[in-house]
């Protein structure tokens, strides 16, 4: 067994999907919104950050801001123009979110063309922990993914915001009773969840490249994560991201890496015939 | 059907032809469908549509294209309901034509005439293989590393076997699948396996990924294959340089001097119209308008029917070497491409260049990247 490598790769990739998968636990434990468009702001965060970098010459941090920034954007105009006015219809909103990925996806290729474009790495070279040689890059991409993770979860724990978002996800109507704004806080909601997916996408775009149809592959990995770490539970989604990384990379190293791609997908299968409420969640669903 | 230097290249012919008053008196016409076979996520039924289009609504009397095996061995299942003749430009399985010897009757609309098929590509390889060990004995240990679709498990199985009669010894096999994005897994695998060649088979764009992440972690193993990607210019500015030193397998007429006459103008006038350089598909696309052209010409029809024995007597000069066709209706392979089609490798070393490094009559030394 290659443990080193195991260890080392499990965890990198782990810190990224926390990430990525952050904004789905939220959007849906919050504002019950099952946005299947979630990683259409991975796809579009890898672009921005490449079209800024690379062809508009800006500085690497401020083309990450910019990433997060347009996404969040991005999150906040999906709800208001596609899901508000469907919002009662979970069916409709699944369709809905859908067609818009689909949508993104045809609109990104006709401007790029479908093969994978990277941006520069921000940080070159390479470091060895535990013996595995792994680009700096990488490591950067899972120390920034952390510290946004940790950061947003303080923001829920901390924070006025915070307490109205727990309030809306623990009882919508007994918050809106409270004079808690329903639509402030979907809005809010759906724009974290943009802007994280979207920063995961411009933290690794350079590293596997991005291409137009990157969001299906990342819209199912936060969705087994999120469905085996409990939906709107966040040290739930913490978990299962490690769990389901290291697991894709058992198989990859142990087995095949042709089946890693099935990982995820059995992970929402046994997940829900299993434990539908996840390891951390509080909602039966 | 697909792939837009297929597409040029057929239109450049077509053009050409056309300027010398066409075939029976008329101008040929070129209609396109694309059949988007290069995105791994696009399944077989999206090319079976292309080709019904083709063939129901545009009328195609000929089809030129392919690239994925899978979806022209789906394809060529359908011939026999149309009987309209399929010239293959990029599709190189093996089994391609097989239908062709098992029910001649049914599928003699097939033909392959670019790239050489697996096998061919595969005797090439090992060829430059024996001259690399010959050159640079310390090369023994190799790890192959293949996308997981049909043509390379066709291909695979005769490296293993035969490297190994040649002093190589193969420490690694894997697959993965095509489209992949990240390659930490198996880039560690051939560095841990202590291989100093990495034998890669790759048709999609995921070696772009494959050859920047082998770059950026150092691994020390040259990269040495068929990549179909590093076959256009643009994989320089693709990989941000990385490419250099991947070593790939190419037709003659690709190593970025012509071998003939026909190759040069076809380079040139390409090169002309469309500002960048072709890739192996473009010059197969380009030899099969004329094939189609020339048969019309000699059966006095453009019936598909008709057409299958002028086609098979093919015999001409392409940008790639000579074109006959064998039994099942491949293209033939030879070392002399003034007897068939022929295989160069090729080196990347700069921005927009990569040197011959086989067949002997054309190498230049295979350079080593500054970690090995």
């Amino acid at each position: 067994m290659v443990l080193p490598e195991i260890l080392v790769f499990g965890g990198l990739l782990g810190a990224v999907y926390a990430l990525l998968s952050l904004g789905f636990s939220l959007s849906y434990g919050v504002a019950r919104i099952l946005n299947l468009a979630h990683g259409s702001f991975y796809m579009i965060g890898g672009y921005v950050y490449y079209v800024f970098l690379t062809l508009s010459g800006v500085d690497s941090v401020l083309s990450l801001v910019l990433a997060v920034a347009l996404t969040f954007a991005l999150g906040i105009a999906l709800y208001l123009g596609l899901v508000r006015p469907v919002r009662t219809s979970p069916v409709r909103v699944l369709l809905i979110t859908l067609s818009a990925a689909i949508v993104a996806q045809e609109v990104v290729t006709l401007i790029f063309g479908d093969r994978s474009v990277g941006a520069p790495f921000i940080l070159g070279g390479i470091s060895s922990p535990l013996g595995v040689v792994v680009e700096n890059q990488r490591i950067l991409a899972a120390v920034v993914s952390l510290t946004m993770f940790l950061g947003v979860w303080l923001l829920i724990r901390m924070t006025n915001l915070g307490r109205a978002v727990r309030a809306v996800a623990q009882d919508a109507e007994a918050a809106s009773l409270m004079g808690i704004n329903d639509t402030r806080i979907s809005l809010v909601t759906l724009g974290l969840s943009g802007a994280t997916a979207g920063l995961a996408g411009a933290l690794l775009g350079p590293l596997n490249g991005i291409a137009p149809d990157a969001w299906l592959n990342a819209t199912v990995v936060a969705f087994a994560v999120v469905i085996l770490g409990g939906l709107g539970s966040i040290p739930g989604t913490f978990l299962a991201a490690f769990l389901v990384s290291y697991s894709q990379v058992v198989v990859a190293f142990e087995v095949s890496s042709s089946y890693e791609i099935i990982v995820p997908l059995a992970v929402i299968a046994v997940a829900v015939l299993v434990r539908p409420k996840g390891l951390l969640g509080k909602v039966e669903e | 059907m697909t792939g837009i230097d297929e597409k040029e290249g057929a239109q450049l012919a077509v053009t050409e032809i056309n300027a010398h008053g066409g075939v029976l008196g008329r101008p040929l016409q070129l209609v396109s469908e694309d059949t988007q076979e290069a995105n791994p996520t696009i399944p077989v039924d999206i090319g079976l549509a292309a080709m019904n289009r083709i063939v129901t609504v545009d009328h195609a009397q000929v089809i030129i294209g392919g690239e994925r095996s899978d979806v022209v061995l789906a394809e060529e299942a359908q011939l026999p309901r149309y009987k309209v003749p399929f010239l293959d430009t990029g599709a190189a399985d093996v089994s391609l034509g097989q239908k062709v010897i098992q029910n001649y009757t049914l599928y003699k609309y097939f033909f392959m005439v670019s790239p050489v098929n697996s096998t061919a590509l595969a005797t090439g390889l090992i060829t430059f293989y024996a001259t690399m060990h010959y050159t640079n004995p310390t090369l023994t240990k190799v790890y192959l590393l293949a996308e997981d679709i049909a043509v390379w498990h066709a291909l695979i199985p005769v490296l293993q076997y035969e490297l190994p009669q040649f002093g190589f010894t193969i420490v690694g096999t894997e697959y993965f699948p095509y489209g992949s994005s990240d390659f930490s897994a198996q880039l560690s695998n051939v560095r841990t396996s202590g291989a100093q060649i990495m034998g890669m088979l790759c048709a999609g764009q995921d070696s772009v990924q494959l050859i920047q992440q082998w770059a950026n972690l150092q691994v020390p193993a040259l990269p040495v294959g068929i990549d179909v990607a590093a076959e256009s210019p643009t994989f320089w500015g693709q990989t941000n340089g990385a490419a250099k030193y991947e070593t790939i397998e190419v037709g003659i007429g690709d190593t970025g001097t012509p071998i003939n006459t026909i190759g040069a103008n076809f380079y040139q006038n390409f090169s002309k119209y469309y500002n960048t350089l072709p890739i192996y598909t473009a010059d197969g696309a380009y030899s099969a308008v004329y094939i189609a052209a020339a048969a019309m010409e000699k059966a006095g029809t453009t019936n598909g029917t008709a057409l299958i024995p002028y086609i098979e007597q093919t015999n001409m000069t392409g940008p790639d070497g000579r074109i006959i066709f064998d039994k099942s209706h491949n293209v033939v392979y030879n070392e002399d491409y003034t007897k068939g089609g022929a295989l160069a490798m090729v080196q990347w070393t700069a921005y927009n260049t990569y040197t011959p490094v086989w067949p002997q009559s054309v190498a230049k030394p295979i350079s080593l990247p500054p970690w090995m």
